[in-house]
């Protein structure tokens, strides 16, 4: 006998995610999830995003890492809530982890949430959370080759990060080849060059933030 | 690398159908898998066949049809396949393109007794 049965094997997971989504919602919180490869540079991003938008709302992160946690001690020093998330293995966040993570903080509290997802560029795009947008960062010393192997994250992402610009001098990486082969796949993300540990293109990519996630604001 | 939490979904989705279907056994679990999902068919069996034991489906065999990355051209609507990143129609060169085929992860039914 044969039953059809057409139903989404992460089905499971996009039902909580909606239900993330209109939790966040009801509470007028922004959500954005950064998806990378491990050593991208997440973290030192974070690190010089968080202040500057401190200035103007109130932050909160979720940190989320197989294990340890490292990441959300770096963050701490900006007195903002952080909620870690340990896998244990598992090479992605899904929306029941980051249902417990929002049941640990005080929504009411908070105007945005940045998720720091684990570091791997494909089981996490295959997770919706519940976010608002998502962004991938990249970083230069990977390889100006990775746009076409991973079309879903970059078809999906509102942008992405090429970090480690200053280290260009000193490796081979074609930003013209790989600005192109991004836009190929989606010719509405927004590219920003940065290097988080000299700054260097920081500003830009805070300012098309911000603005980001005031048009997101508008949509409500 | 997901390939275990996609396996553990399709049995407790497969194991649920049975139940409600009253299917002593599950023989086969066919499922659609779009070209732009990052899966690996022999990590997918390989935990298919750990991962079905002491289950419903213990005897069972994954079917997995491998769906072709297809994109539809919102200019001209043509429709397309791509395996080299390239996204814009090859007809009228318009980049308004849509993913018509390829993001599917859906279990397309079961066979069992």
């Amino acid at each position: 006998m044969e039953i059809k049965v057409l139903k989404n094997v992460l089905d499971k997971n996009m039902n909580q995610a909606e239900k993330n989504r209109q939790t966040l919602m009801r509470n007028q919180v922004k959500m954005v999830n950064f998806i990378s490869s491990p050593g991208a540079g997440k973290t030192t991003l974070l690190e010089k995003t968080i202040p500057v938008l401190q200035e103007d709302m109130k932050v909160g992160v979720i940190e989320g890492d197989a294990y340890t946690s490292k990441d959300a001690e770096r963050l701490q020093q900006f007195s903002i809530p952080i909620v870690q998330i340990n896998t244990g293995g598992t090479c992605h966040l899904d929306s029941s982890s980051i249902e417990k993570a929002l049941g640990e903080l005080v929504l009411e509290e908070l105007d945005l949430i940045l998720v720091e997802n684990v570091g791997n560029l494909i089981c996490p795009t295959a997770f919706d959370l519940g976010e608002d947008f998502r962004v991938a960062v990249l970083s230069t010393t990977e390889g100006d080759d990775k746009p076409a192997k991973y079309p879903m994250l970059f078809r999906q992402a509102k942008a992405v990060v090429l970090n480690k610009i200053d280290l260009m001098p000193y490796i081979n990486f074609d930003n013209e080849t790989f600005k192109n082969d991004l836009w190929e796949i989606n010719p509405n993300l927004q590219v920003f060059e940065t290097s988080s540990t000299d700054g260097t293109g920081v500003a830009k990519w805070l300012k098309w933030l911000k603005g980001a996630l005031k048009e997101e604001e508008k949509r409500v | 690398m997901h390939e275990l939490t996609v396996i553990e979904n399709v049995l407790q989705i497969s194991g649920q159908v049975a139940r409600d279907n009253q299917l002593r056994r599950i023989d086969v679990i066919n499922l659609d898998v779009g070209g732009m999902q990052h899966l690996n068919e022999e990590i997918m069996q390989h935990g298919f066949d750990a991962a079905k034991k002491d289950t419903v489906a213990s005897e069972a065999s994954l079917k997995i049809f491998w769906l072709p990355v297809k994109l539809r051209c919102n200019a001209c609507s043509r429709v397309f396949g791509t395996d080299n990143g390239k996204f814009h129609c090859p007809g009228c060169g318009s980049k308004d393109t849509e993913v018509e085929q390829g993001m599917e992860l859906n279990i397309k039914s079961i066979e069992g007794e």
